[in-house]
């Protein structure tokens, strides 16, 4: 017998994979203004 | 039917090259300058902050590797081809607690063949460096030849000059910046690269659709959609391992490690791993639209270019261009200064001339990243095989040097000749099954059998290590 990865699940991994990709982009954002706010760029 | 044709004029693609390559070495002066002395060249004074430590270890992993293999492994291997690239990410979070440790027990080290010369000799340490550096030039090699492949893919211009342009404004801007300049455009990159990907990823979505993606696939290649692939199964694996042993044994990641603040490499390492983890994914995940638009892929390793361009059209092209020429430089700097700091640090210094004041050093430092890009450019100009068949050659060899590190770090009875038997019987056996069996075991088996070796000689040892050997600061005060 053939198992085949659902048409959910495979919509599941790349839908969320690209919203996790976004939210990492924020994040560094996000890090990065702290970091300068507290003097700890470098 | 699309047929491979560039979606770029090779004109706009010059200019792109320009724009970019003068941008990147602004930058790697002006952060420069910061680079007062030889601590500041090699590791950015060890002050870096959280947002650059984690923008830098994740911008390093995300490689042309990433963003031109992944779509190469989803085009060939599914669903699992693209699970087994995020596997990478999983030596960066395993990497978090030995950044620490690192930092711990050598405050004044430089690189990664310190560590092992301190905690096991020379003999182990020849092996060692040998490993590192072929491993760091396969890579520098297949990331230029992965920049040819990329303006040649996008904008017609000549694999040659593509390369040897990306090569150069490396060079260019690791020379004048040191690690500041690395660290400092990782940044950038990283975000560039993000928002890219995101951008690419929900243009194809919204041209094609997941759902007509998948009914695509599953009639037409159904294997891309198998849940038990044995091949795919034993590249996640292999994958994985193969990310573990590079990051543990590169000096990449050992002279971030060093470079980070001491209550930031930990946390930055674990948060890059998390950030990385969706990218093969999100990146690779275009290429199985490539039956469903219709585009005839001659050759593997363009297929996401291609469908990117494809779908986004000119502006989408640029974007493309510009995502790929990030994550190539993002990467090849990298390795242009921790192989020079290698290479000075570990063998001219230590074995050459180890009375070298600092300017003398810093011109040798210098020296050696222009050496570098040269012997890069000099094995790139002809096209040699994929990416693939360069990058996993070397994946036995990282491979058998996981245990040796991970075991030096945190077990008092690891010694020398389980590491120096670990690593050699890890790499000729994983090579012979590399040649054999298929690249997508090497690694695997060579981390088994030196995992077998290693443990097997520490539990026969009595040995019991004392950490403070490795903090060099103290050693030399003592001896002094």
């Amino acid at each position: 017998m053939v198992l085949y990865f659902s048409q959910n699940f495979v919509h599941v991994i790349i839908v969320g994979a690209l919203i996790a990709t976004a939210i990492a982009a924020t994040a560094l954002i996000v890090m990065f203004i702290r970091d300068a706010k507290n003097n700890e760029i470098w | 039917m699309f047929i491979q044709e560039t979606i770029l004029n090779s004109q706009l693609g010059w200019i792109l090259l320009a724009c970019l390559g003068v941008f990147w070495v602004a930058l790697g002066m002006y952060w420069g300058r910061k680079a007062k002395n030889m601590e500041g060249f090699m590791l950015a004074g060890r002050n870096v902050g959280l947002a650059l430590g984690t923008a830098t270890a994740m911008a390093t992993w995300i490689t042309s590797n990433t963003t031109m293999l992944a779509p190469q492994f989803a085009f060939e291997l599914g669903i699992w081809g693209m699970l087994a690239y995020s596997t990478a990410s999983f030596g960066l979070f395993l990497f978090a607690p030995l950044a620490r440790r690192i930092r711990q027990l050598m405050p004044s080290g430089f690189t990664s063949g310190d560590f092992v010369r301190l905690r096991y000799g020379k003999p182990t340490w020849i092996i060692f460096l040998l490993i590192s550096i072929f491993y760091s030039l396969t890579w520098l090699i297949s990331m230029g030849m992965a920049g040819g492949i990329l303006m040649n893919a996008l904008a017609g211009i000549p694999y040659q000059y593509g390369m040897s342009a990306i090569l150069l404004v490396c060079v260019l801007y690791t020379l004048f910046g040191g690690l500041y300049a690395v660290i400092g455009t990782d940044y950038i990159q990283s975000l560039i690269i993000l928002i890219g990907i995101v951008v690419v990823g929900y243009g194809v979505v919204s041209h094609v659709g997941v759902d007509e993606v998948y009914g695509h696939v599953s009639t037409e290649q159904p294997m891309l959609v198998n849940v038990l692939l044995p091949a795919a199964v034993m590249a996640f694996f292999n994958n994985m391992l193969f990310g573990i042993g590079e990051i543990f044994h590169s000096n990449v990641w050992w002279s971030r490690a060093f470079a980070m603040r001491q209550s930031v490499g930990q946390k930055a390492y674990f948060l890059s791993g998390f950030f990385w983890f969706p990218i093969p994914i999100a990146a690779g995940f275009i290429a199985l639209a490539a039956g469903a638009i219709g585009i005839n892929v001659t050759s593997p390793d363009m297929v996401g270019p291609l469908i990117a361009a494809n779908i986004l059209g000119k502006a989408g092209a640029v974007i493309v261009f510009i995502v790929f020429f990030c994550s190539l430089a993002s990467s090849i700097d990298s390795l242009l200064a921790a192989t020079s700091d290698l290479i000075t640090e570990d063998v001219y210094r230590k074995m050459i001339n180890p009375q070298a004041d600092e300017q003398r050093t810093r011109k040798v430092a210098a020296g050696v990243v222009v050496g570098l890009g040269i012997f890069a450019w000099l094995v790139c100009l002809p096209r040699i095989g994929t990416l693939a068949t360069v990058l996993f050659f070397a994946g036995p060899m990282v491979g058998s040097c996981i245990w040796p590190i991970l075991t030096g770090l945190f077990w008092k009875r690891a010694n020398a000749t389980g590491a120096i038997f670990g690593m050699l019987s890890g790499s000729i056996i994983g090579l012979i099954c590399y040649f054999t069996i298929g690249w997508y075991v090497a690694s695997l088996i060579g981390a088994a059998v030196s995992m077998s070796v290693v443990v097997i000689v520490s539990l026969l040892s009595k040995d019991q290590f004392d950490w403070k050997q490795l903090d060099e600061s103290q050693t030399v005060k003592a001896s002094g």
